[in-house]
C-alpha cells in the first residue's frame, strides 16, 4: 500500500515541521490518516485484529515521534485502537452467541481466544492499575465465560464443514473491519461536533451580567462564549492577549464581530482584574489523566490569580484531548520552546547577542506551554458534560484500552544533571 | 521663550533686479503691498518674539529700512536695525553684529521669508534636544524651483533650480547631511563614519532650507570667531556643523569656560538618555548618543553636538522672496491660496478693493485680486489674479492678468499687462503689450511698444 | 480516491503552499570560497556539520517547507561526496520535492555555475538562488507575491533580494556574522535596490553616490544597519544575463553591482526585508559559531535539533538549553553547562566541564577536559586534562593527554595532537600541506584549486593515510609527539582577518585599535572638511569650487596613492604605457577628477618611484628622475595636453620638494629644466607659473627664486630662436 505510506510520510513532514496547529485539527488529520491506513490494511482471515492493531501501531509510532508535544496525536491513534479491540471483542463475542458450540473450537477461535485472554489479562492489569471498567470487566466475565465453556466444546467439535466456517470467517473479517471504519467515522464526527456539543452546555455554566475571564485563542472557547449568547444571555468577556503569540487578540476581534462585550487586557493585567471576574473560561492544550491541564503559556497564573479570588477556573477540552499519560510520564515531553523572535526582533538586538564579543549574554526562552496542576482547575467541560479534575482519569479510561498506553517504548535518556 | 532674533532684511539683490534699489531694498519689496518684511515681523510677532535685530547690507537700505519699520511697528515691536557692508554674506552680518547678542539661543531668519509654519515648533525642536543649531526645512516648492541662496540673497555664484539634498536619520529629528547649491548636482559624498554612526541616513531631494535657524549662540559665535573665511551661513557654517557633529573640536577649544560646563552638562544628561533609550529601542538612540556610546562603552565618551530639524508640514505655506518667478509667485498666494497670510479681510468676490479705489464703468476685478488705495481704473478693465498698488491711474479697456503693479503707476489706455512686474511710478502709454517683464522704477514704455520676457529699467 | 482529495485539501490548507506554479530553486553546493580551508579541502562545506546537522540539510529543508518543489544542487568541489551524500539521505524520496543534481568539475564561480544550468535549460520559471551553507525559517510567500506582482509592471525587475536588519559591530564594522560592511541605497517607497557597496569596493572614507541616483528619486536611504542574507528570488533573465556577460563571476560583486551600474539595460533589483524571521549565511568561521549558537537558541525555529531530527536519534531539549541525544555516557561528576548539544554514544569521563559546545556523535571525551565554545564533530579521541577553548575539531582528530587548544584553532580531519603540546591561538592544522597558490582574493578563489585538491584527496585517501602512516613514524612532528599535520602558515595580513573570521571571540585589544583606527579616520575626514575654509580665503571663489576643493580634498589622497600604486606595478611588471594610460583613465573616471590632477598624481608617483628607487648622493636622485622621465614620460605626457596640466605639475613639484620630498629641493631647477628639455612643460607653463607665483608672499617664492635663471633663459630664448 504504497499511497498509504506516502500519506504517513507526508503527513509526518507536516507534523514535524510543525505545520499543522491545533489540537483539534491535528485529531482530525490523524484519525482520517488512520481510518485510510486500516481500509487499505489487508486482513488476514486469521485474527484481523492483531494485523490491524500492528499496522495502527507501527503508523502511530512514526506519527507521535514526528512531534512528541502534540498529545492529540496520540490520544487519537490510543483511541483508535481501543475502538479496535472493542469492536473486535463485541463481533467475538456476538460470534459466541451466533455460532454456538459447533465451531467454537476451530484454531483460528483459539488463537481469539488466547489473543483475548492476553487482552485481558492487559485489561485486569489496568483494571488493577487504575479502576475497575465496564468494558475491561464485561472482557473480564466474557473471557472467563468463554475459556470455561471451551474445553468440553472442544472435545465434541471436531467435524464441522469448512466452507460454511470460510464462508463466514469471510464475511466476518469484512465485517470487522467495516465496523472499525464505522467507529473511526464516528471517532472523527465527534471531533468534528465536539465544540457543539461543548456549547451546548454553556447556558448552565453563563449566566447575566457576568464577566467571563479567558486567556489566548480556542475555537473551543469562542463557539461557547458565543452559543451563551444565542441564548440571550448578556454577559461581558474580558480577554488576556496572550503574549507572546497574541492570539487573544484575534479571539477578540471574533467575539467583537459576534456581537459580545469584549474588553482586551494584558496577561501582567490579569490579576488586577480578577476580582471583577465571576468565571475563568480557557481552552486547554492537553488534559492529563491526573486532571493536570497543559494549555498556552501564562494560564498556571490565570489559575492561581483565580484561585486567589476564589473565582471558578473552568477548562473547555474536547475528548480527542484527554491523553490517557500521567505528567511525570517520561513519554510526555511537557513544554516547546518556540523561537525567540516571536518575543523581539532580531535585527534590534543583533548587537546584544553578538556572540563575537563577550556580550552575547542575551538569551530568550519563549515557551508554549504551562501545566496547570489539578488543584487548581474547579470543572471541566468535555463533549460528556462537565466533570471534576478528579473524575477525570475514569473519564479517560473509558476512552482508552489500558495496554495502549505506551504505543511505543522508546529508549529512555541517561540523563543526569 | 529667551530666543534672540536676527532677521537678514538682505540689501539690494542682483536677482531682483530691476525690482529693487537702494531706494527699496529686497526687504521693502512690496508683497499684496506690504514690505515683505512686515511678513516677518508679524510672523515673530505672532510668537511672541518682541526683541528684533534687523540687519542689512548697505548704509543706504538700511536707511530706509530703518525708517519704515520705526513707522510701521514703532509701538508694536522693539527692533534695531543694523547697517553691514555689502557683500559680507549672511555669517559676516552676523559676525558684524554679534557682540549684541547676550541670550542663549539665537534665531536667525531670512527677511524674505514668507511663512506661517509655527516657530514655537521649531524652538521646542531646537530646545528640546538642546541642539547646537535646528533648522527649519519645508517642502520645496513645485511651482518654479525655488533656488538655494543664502539668505540675504548676496551669493551671486548660485546657479538657479537647486533644492538642498538633506541627510536625516531614522527619526527624522537630526540633520546628518546636508549638501547646497552647487554640491547637489555632483554626486553624492556621505561620511562613512556618519553612516556608522546612525545606521540609516534618509536622503531627500525634495526638502529645502527655509533659512530660518536656530543656533545655540556660544558655538556660533565661536565658529564664526575661528573660521573668518566663512562666508554664508548656509553654505558654510551649517555644513561645517553638521560635518563636525560627530567630533566638535568646535565645542572643545576656545570655549568660554561655562560654556565647557554647559556641554558637559548636556552629555552627562545625554548619557542618561542614551542609555533609557537603549534599554527602550535600540533603534530610538538618536545617533549622536549612540555614537558617544560607543562600541560596548569603552571608548570615553565624545563630546559630540546635534544639528536638528524641524519638517513643515506640506499643508504650510513656506516660500522666499528671493527671485522674480518667486515674487510674482508670492504675491499671487497671499491673495490667492495662502490668503490668511495677507492679514487683509476679503471681500464676497474674494478679492480687496480699497474702498478709496474708484472704477470706470463695466470694470472687472476678478477673485483673487487687489487694489490698492486712490487707484483708478478706467472704463472696460479686467483684472484678474492681480495686485495694483496705491495711486495707480489706469486707463480705458486695460488687461492686467497675474501681474503686481506697484504704486503710482500710469498705464494709458488699452494696455494688456500679463505675467508682468511694474514698478513705482513707471508710465505705460497707450497700447503697450507686456508679457512676463520687469519694468525698473520709474521707466517709461513709448506707446504701442510690444515686449516679451524683457527686464526694462533705467540704465 | 478520497484520501486523495483529503489530501489536496490538507495541502491547500497550507500557507507556504498558496505559490501554486511549480517553483524551482538553484542550491549551490560550493561557495567558491576559501574561507573554510582547509576543512573544505577534503570535504564541501556544505557537508559540514552545524550542530550535528550538514548544512545542506537546513538548507533543503527550508527550501521544501518554503514550497518550492524543485531543486538543482549545483555540485562543484567535491561533487561526488555531496551526491553521495545526498543519494543516501531521504531527500531524493520526498512526496512532492524533487532534487536534481548537476555536477560541475571546471565551474570556477558562481557565475560559470549559473552559465552552466542555462545551457541545461531546466529552469523555467521564477526560481530562489540560495547558496547551500544558508539557513533560513522565513516564509517565501510574502516575497514571491512582491516579485512576482512587480514582474508584472515591470518586466526588468529580474531580481529580489532578501536583507534583514542587523547592526555592525561600531567598532570594526563587521555584523555579528564576521561579513565586512555593507552599505546599501534603498529607495523607500519601491523598495528599489540603488547602491550596493560592500568591503570590495576601494572608496574609503566617504560613499560615493552617483548623481543620477537623487536627481531621479526624491528620497533614498541609505542602510549601514542590514544584512544581507543571500537568497535572491529571480527571474529567468538572470541566466541569461549571466550568459551575456561572461565575466560575472561573483553574485554580488559582478552581478549585482553589475545590474546597479547599466543603465542601458535598465534592469532593477529590489529588496525584501524579513523582520521577525531567520535568514543567515554561513560564510567563514565566525558565522559557523554565531549561526550554531542561534540554532541552539532557537531563532531558527523549527529547524533546531530536537525539531528537525536528521541525526537518526532524536535530540531531547532539556533545561537552560541542553540538547542531549540518547545513549549518552556521562560521568556523574562531569559538569556539562548550558547551551550544549551532545550527540549520541558519546562519552564524557569525569570531572569534564563542558559549556557552550557542541559535541558530536561517537566522541570519547576523557576525564579533566575543560571544553569551552568548541564544535567538536564525530568520532573525536579527547584525552584526559585537555583544555580546548572556541575550537572546530573535525572527524577523527586524536587530542593526546594534556594537550591545549588556543581559542580560534581549527583542526581538520584526523589531525593528532601529541601530548602537553599547544596549538597556538588561530592556527590551522590539517594533514594536507597548504595548497601553494595563494589567492589573495578569496571572494573569487577558483573552484578548480580546491576541487584538484579535493579530486585528489577523494580518489585517494591512500594518500592522506601514507601522510598520516609516514607522519606517525616521525616521531616528533609539528604537533608534538606522534602528532599528525601540517599547522598553515598565516600569510601576511591575513593575520588581521584571522581574528575577524575565526570562532573566537574577538580579543578585547583588537577592538580598540579598531575604535583607534576608526576614530584616526574620522579625524581624516574632518581635515578634509576643514580644507574648504582654506579654499574660501581666496577671494573671488564662488562656492562650486570650494565644494570641488572639498570634495576633491576627501579623496585625493586615495587617488594619489591608487595612482601611485598602478604606477609602481606598472614599473614593475613593466607594462607598456598605453596600458598604463588606461588604468589611471579608468581611475580618473572612478574618481571623477581632471586631466590635471592625473598629471599631477602621476608626476607625483613618478618622482616619488624616483626618490624611493635607491641612490647614494643628489646627483643619484637626479640620475634616477631623468631614467624614470625618459622612460615613462610618454605617459604622463598624455596627460599635458594643456598649459594648465603642466602649470599643476610644476605646483605639484613646488609642494613636492618644499613638504614631503625635501630632496628635491636642491635640484629644483635642475629637474625643471629636464622637465623642459623633455618637453613635459614648456616654457609658456614656467613662465606663467612664475607670473602667478608674483604676488605670493615669500615663502612661496623660494622655488621661482631658484628657478629665476633658467626662467631668465627661457625669457631670453625665444628671441634665439628668432634669430635663427
Amino acid at each position: 500500500m504504497p499511497d498509504v505510506q506516502t500519506l504517513v510520510n507526508e503527513f509526518v513532514n507536516q507534523l514535524k515541521k510543525r505545520k499543522i496547529e491545533g489540537s483539534q485539527a491535528t485529531a482530525k488529520l490523524t484519525a482520517e490518516l488512520l481510518r485510510s491506513v486500516i481500509s487499505q490494511q489487508r486482513v488476514p482471515h486469521t485474527n484481523q485484529a492483531t494485523a490491524l492493531i500492528i499496522a495502527v501501531r507501527a503508523v502511530g509510532e512514526q506519527l507521535i515521534a514526528a512531534n512528541p508535544v502534540e498529545l492529540a496525536v496520540g490520544n487519537i491513534v490510543r483511541r483508535v485502537l481501543h475502538i479496535i479491540r472493542e469492536e473486535d471483542l463485541s463481533l467475538a463475542t456476538a460470534a459466541m452467541a451466533g455460532l454456538g458450540v459447533s465451531a467454537a473450537s476451530d484454531d483460528e477461535d483459539d488463537v481469539e481466544r488466547d489473543e483475548n485472554s492476553a487482552l485481558s489479562a492487559a485489561a485486569v492489569a489496568a483494571a488493577a492499575r487504575s479502576t475497575l471498567r465496564p468494558p475491561s470487566l464485561q472482557t473480564l466475565l466474557e473471557d472467563t465465560s468463554e475459556s470455561a465453556v471451551a474445553p468440553h466444546t472442544s472435545s465434541s467439535g471436531g467435524e464441522s464443514d469448512g466452507r460454511s466456517r470460510s464462508v463466514e470467517k469471510g464475511s466476518r473479517s469484512r465485517k470487522l473491519k467495516h465496523d472499525v471504519i464505522e467507529a473511526v467515522n464516528e471517532l472523527i464526527q465527534d471531533i468534528c461536533t465536539c465544540y457543539e456539543q461543548i456549547a451546548e452546555q454553556a447556558v448552565e455554566h453563563i449566566h447575566h451580567n457576568e464577566v467571563i475571564l479567558t486567556l489566548g485563542s480556542s475555537k473551543t472557547v469562542l463557539e461557547f462564549l458565543y452559543a451563551a449568547k444565542e441564548k440571550q444571555r448578556s454577559f461581558k468577556v474580558f480577554v488576556a492577549e496572550g503574549a507572546p503569540r497574541y492570539q487573544g487578540h484575534i479571539l477578540a476581534k471574533e467575539l467583537a464581530a459576534r456581537g459580545l462585550q469584549t474588553t482586551i487586557i494584558t496577561d501582567s493585567a490579569v490579576f488586577a482584574m480578577i476580582s471583577r471576574v465571576n468565571m475563568v473560561i480557557v481552552g486547554a492544550h492537553a488534559v492529563m489523566s491526573n486532571g493536570g491541564v497543559i494549555a498556552p503559556v501564562g494560564l498556571n497564573m490565570v489559575a492561581l490569580a483565580a484561585q486567589r479570588h476564589a473565582v471558578p477556573f473552568v477548562v473547555l477540552a474536547g475528548s480527542h484531548k484527554l491523553c490517557p499519560l500521567y505528567p511525570h510520564n517520561p513519554e510526555v515531553l511537557l513544554n516547546e520552546l518556540r523561537s525567540p523572535s516571536e518575543l523581539l526582533d532580531f535585527g534590534e538586538f543583533s548587537d546584544c547577542m553578538d556572540s563575537a564579543n563577550g556580550t552575547g549574554s542575551l538569551h530568550v526562552v519563549n515557551p508554549t506551554f504551562d501545566y496547570v496542576p489539578p488543584k487548581l482547575v474547579s470543572l471541566f467541560i468535555t463533549d460528556t458534560g462537565g466533570h471534576n479534575p478528579s473524575y477525570m482519569y475514569r473519564l479517560i479510561a473509558d476512552y482508552y484500552s489500558a495496554d495502549d498506553l505506551v504505543v511505543k517504548r522508546r529508549p529512555t535518556t541517561v540523563s543526569c544533571v | 521663550m529667551d530666543f534672540q532674533v536676527v532677521v537678514l532684511g538682505g540689501g539690494v539683490s542682483k536677482k531682483l533686479l530691476p525690482l529693487v534699489s537702494q531706494e527699496l531694498p529686497n526687504a521693502l519689496l512690496p508683497v499684496a503691498n506690504r514690505p515683505v518684511l512686515s511678513y516677518v515681523l508679524e510672523y515673530l510677532e505672532l510668537s511672541n518674539l518682541k526683541d528684533l535685530i534687523v540687519v542689512v547690507e548697505g548704509e543706504e537700505a538700511a536707511v530706509h529700512v530703518g525708517s519704515w519699520i520705526s513707522g510701521a511697528y514703532a509701538d508694536r515691536l522693539h527692533v534695531e536695525v543694523a547697517a553691514v557692508p555689502e557683500d559680507v554674506g549672511t555669517a559676516g552680518a552676523i559676525r558684524a553684529i554679534s557682540h549684541h547678542l547676550t541670550s542663549k539661543d539665537i534665531l536667525v531668519v531670512s527677511g524674505d521669508l514668507v511663512t506661517d509654519v509655527p516657530l514655537g515648533a521649531v524652538a521646542a525642536t531646537h530646545r528640546r534636544h538642546d541642539a547646537v543649531v535646528t533648522v527649519m526645512l519645508c517642502s520645496a516648492p513645485i511651482s518654479g524651483p525655488s533656488e538655494s541662496v543664502s539668505s540675504g540673497g548676496k551669493d551671486k555664484t548660485k546657479k538657479p533650480g537647486r533644492y538642498d539634498l538633506i541627510g536625516l536619520d531614522p527619526t527624522r529629528q537630526f540633520l546628518v547631511h546636508i549638501a547646497t547649491g552647487a554640491e547637489v548636482d555632483k554626486d553624492l559624498r556621505i561620511h562613512k563614519s556618519m553612516l556608522h554612526a546612525v545606521g540609516q541616513i534618509e536622503i531627500r531631494a525634495d526638502l529645502m532650507d527655509a533659512h530660518l535657524y536656530a543656533f545655540k549662540r556660544s558655538v556660533l559665535q565661536e565658529v564664526l570667531d575661528q573660521k573668518s573665511a566663512f562666508h554664508s551661513l548656509k553654505h558654510d557654517v551649517l555644513p561645517y556643523l553638521v560635518r563636525s557633529q560627530l567630533k566638535s573640536e568646535v565645542l572643545l577649544n576656545g570655549v568660554p569656560q561655562e560654556e565647557e560646563n554647559g556641554t558637559e552638562k548636556v552629555i552627562s544628561q545625554s548619557n542618561q538618555q542614551m542609555l533609557s533609550q537603549i534599554l527602550a529601542n535600540a533603534s530610538e538612540s538618536t545617533f549622536p548618543l549612540r555614537h558617544a556610546l560607543g562600541p560596548y562603552g569603552t571608548t570615553s565618551v565624545r563630546n559630540t553636538h546635534k544639528c536638528c530639524v524641524y519638517i513643515a508640514g506640506s499643508s504650510k505655506y513656506c516660500t522666499r522672496l528671493n527671485s522674480i518667478q518667486a515674487y510674482s509667485d508670492i504675491n499671487r498666494d497671499v491673495i490667492g491660496e495662502a490668503s490668511h497670510l495677507s492679514g487683509y479681510s476679503f471681500s464676497a468676490q474674494n478679492n480687496i478693493i480699497d474702498p478709496s479705489a474708484e472704477l470706470g464703468a463695466k470694470t472687472t476685478v476678478g477673485p483673487h485680486c487687489m487694489l490698492g488705495e486712490g487707484s483708478q481704473m478706467g472704463d472696460k478693465c479686467s483684472v484678474k489674479r492681480s495686485v495694483i498698488g496705491r495711486h495707480c491711474r489706469i486707463g480705458a479697456n486695460v488687461k492686467v492678468v497675474n501681474s503686481v503693479v506697484m504704486n503710482h503707476v500710469t498705464i494709458g489706455d488699452s494696455c494688456s499687462i500679463q505675467g508682468s512686474v511694474i514698478c513705482s511710478n513707471v508710465q505705460l502709454q497707450e497700447r503697450v503689450v507686456l508679457k512676463d517683464c520687469q519694468v525698473g522704477a520709474g521707466f517709461v514704455v513709448t506707446a504701442g511698444s510690444e515686449c516679451k520676457g524683457e527686464v526694462l529699467a533705467k540704465k | 480516491m478520497g484520501v486523495q482529495k483529503k489530501n489536496a485539501s490538507r495541502v491547500s490548507e497550507d500557507p507556504d503552499e498558496l505559490v501554486r506554479v511549480p517553483l524551482q530553486a538553484i542550491l549551490l553546493a560550493d561557495s567558491f570560497t576559501t574561507k573554510f580551508r582547509p576543512i573544505t579541502l577534503e570535504r564541501p562545506k556544505v557537508l559540514l556539520p552545524l550542530v550535528n546537522v550538514p548544512m545542506i540539510n537546513y538548507t533543503l529543508t527550508w527550501l521544501e517547507s518554503a514550497g518550492v518543489e524543485e531543486v538543482f544542487v549545483f555540485c562543484c568541489s567535491h561533487s561526488k561526496q555531496v551526491v553521495n551524500y545526498l543519494e543516501k539521505s531521504e531527500w531524493f524520496s520526498q512526496p512532492n520535492f524533487t532534487v536534481t543534481t548537476i555536477e560541475s568539475q571546471n565551474s570556477v564561480s558562481a557565475g560559470d555555475a549559473l552559465r552552466l544550468i542555462y545551457e541545461r535549460n531546466v529552469v523555467h520559471g521564477d526560481f530562489v538562488l540560495i547558496s547551500g551553507d544558508t539557513l533560513s525559517n522565513m516564509s517565501l510567500t510574502q516575497a514571491l507575491k512582491e516579485h512576482k506582482e512587480r514582474k508584472k509592471k515591470d518586466s526588468n525587475a529580474v531580481m529580489t533580494m532578501v536583507i534583514k536588519r542587523s547592526k555592525a559591530n561600531p567598532a570594526i564594522h563587521q555584523s555579528r556574522l564576521g561579513t565586512d560592511e555593507l552599505f546599501m541605497a534603498i529607495d523607500p517607497n519601491t523598495k528599489q535596490l540603488l547602491y550596493y557597496e560592500d568591503k570590495a569596493d576601494h572608496s574609503k572614507g566617504t560613499l560615493h553616490l552617483d548623481k543620477s541616483l537623487h536627481v531621479d528619486n526624491p528620497s533614498l536611504t541609505l542602510h549601514h544597519d542590514k544584512q544581507d542574507c543571500y537568497i535572491d528570488i529571480c527571474s529567468p533573465e538572470v541566466l541569461s544575463l549571466f550568459t551575456d556577460n561572461f565575466d560575472y563571476q561573483h553574485l554580488r560583486r559582478h552581478f549585482v553591482k553589475g545590474l546597479l551600474v547599466d543603465d542601458i539595460m535598465g534592469y532593477k533589483i529590489f529588496v525584501h526585508e524579513i523582520h521577525s524571521d531567520y535568514a543567515a549565511r554561513i560564510d567563514n568561521f565566525r558565522s559557523y559559531d554565531t549561526v550554531s549558537k542561534d540554532i541552539i537558541h532557537r531563532w531558527t525555529y523549527p529547524l533546531v535539533p530536537d525539531v528537525m531530527n536528521f541525526a537518526n536519534t532524536a535530540m531531547k531539549l532539556e533545561r537552560q538549553g541542553m540538547y542531549r541525544a540518547s545513549e549518552i555516557s556521562q560521568s556523574q561528576s562531569a559538569v556539562v553547562g548550558p547551551f550544549t548539544v551532545i550527540g549520541s554514544d558519546t562519552k564524557i569521563g569525569n570531572n569534564t566541564k563542558i559549556t557552550n559546545s557542541v559535541i558530536g556523535e561517537g566522541c570519547k571525551i576523557g576525564s579533566n577536559v575543560v571544553i569551552e565554545g568548541c564544535y567538536i564533530w564525530n568520532n573525536i579521541v579527547i584525552e584526559d586534562g585537555c583544555k580546548l577553548q572556541h575550537a572546530i575539531v573535525c572527524d577523527g582528530v586524536i587530542i593526546k593527554s594534556g594537550a591545549v587548544l588556543e581559542p580560534g584553532i581549527i583542526l581538520s580531519f584526523k589531525v593528532v595532537v601529541g601530548p602537553e603540546f599547544v596549538v597556538p591561538p588561530y592556527s590551522k592544522v590539517s594533514l594536507l600541506q597548504k595548497p601553494i597558490e595563494e589567492d589573495s582574493d578569496e571572494e573569487l578563489e577558483y573552484a578548480d584549486s580546491t576541487s584538484a585538491i579535493g579530486s585528489q584527496v577523494d580518489k585517494s585517501d591512500v594518500e592522506i593515510v601514507s601522510q598520516v602512516d609516514n607522519t606517525h613514524f616521525s616521531p616528533v612532528s609539528e604537533l608534538g609527539m606522534g602528532g599528525a599535520g601540517h599547522v598553515w602558515s598565516t600569510c601576511e595580513g591575513g593575520h588581521e582577518e584571522e581574528w575577524r573570521h575565526s570562532v573566537a571571540p574577538i580579543p578585547k585589544d583588537k577592538i580598540l585599535e579598531a575604535i583607534k583606527t576608526m576614530e584616526d579616520d574620522m579625524e581624516l575626514i574632518h581635515d578634509g572638511s576643514f580644507l574648504p575654509t582654506s579654499g574660501e580665503l581666496k577671494p573671488n571663489s564662488n562656492d562650486s569650487d570650494d565644494d570641488d576643493l572639498e570634495d576633491s580634498r576627501d579623496d585625493s589622497y586615495y587617488f594619489e596613492k591608487e595612482v601611485e600604486a598602478t604606477f609602481l606595478r606598472a614599473v614593475h611588471e613593466n607594462i607598456q604605457e598605453s596600458h598604463l594610460i588606461l588604468e589611471i583613465n579608468s581611475l580618473k573616471l572612478s574618481y571623477n577628477k581632471l586631466t590635471a590632477d592625473c598629471a599631477g598624481a602621476v608626476f607625483y608617483a613618478m618622482m616619488k618611484y624616483a626618490l624611493d628607487s635607491p641612490h647614494n648622493s643628489a646627483d643619484g636622485l637626479l640620475q634616477n628622475v631623468q631614467v624614470v622621465f625618459t622612460k615613462w614620460k610618454k605617459v604622463l605626457r598624455s596627460y599635458l595636453t594643456d598649459i594648465d596640466e603642466q602649470i599643476e605639475v610644476i605646483l605639484k613639484f613646488e609642494e613636492m620638494c618644499s613638504e614631503y620630498a625635501k630632496e628635491f629641493a636642491p635640484l629644483f631647477t635642475k629637474i625643471l629644466h629636464h622637465l623642459y628639455n623633455e618637453d613635459v612643460v614648456d616654457e609658456d607653463a614656467i613662465l606663467s607659473w612664475e607670473d602667478e607665483k608674483k604676488d605670493a608672499d615669500e615663502a612661496d617664492k623660494v622655488f621661482v627664486k631658484q628657478a629665476q635663471k633658467l626662467i631668465q633663459w627661457l625669457k631670453e630664448a625665444p628671441e634665439e630662436d628668432d634669430d635663427e
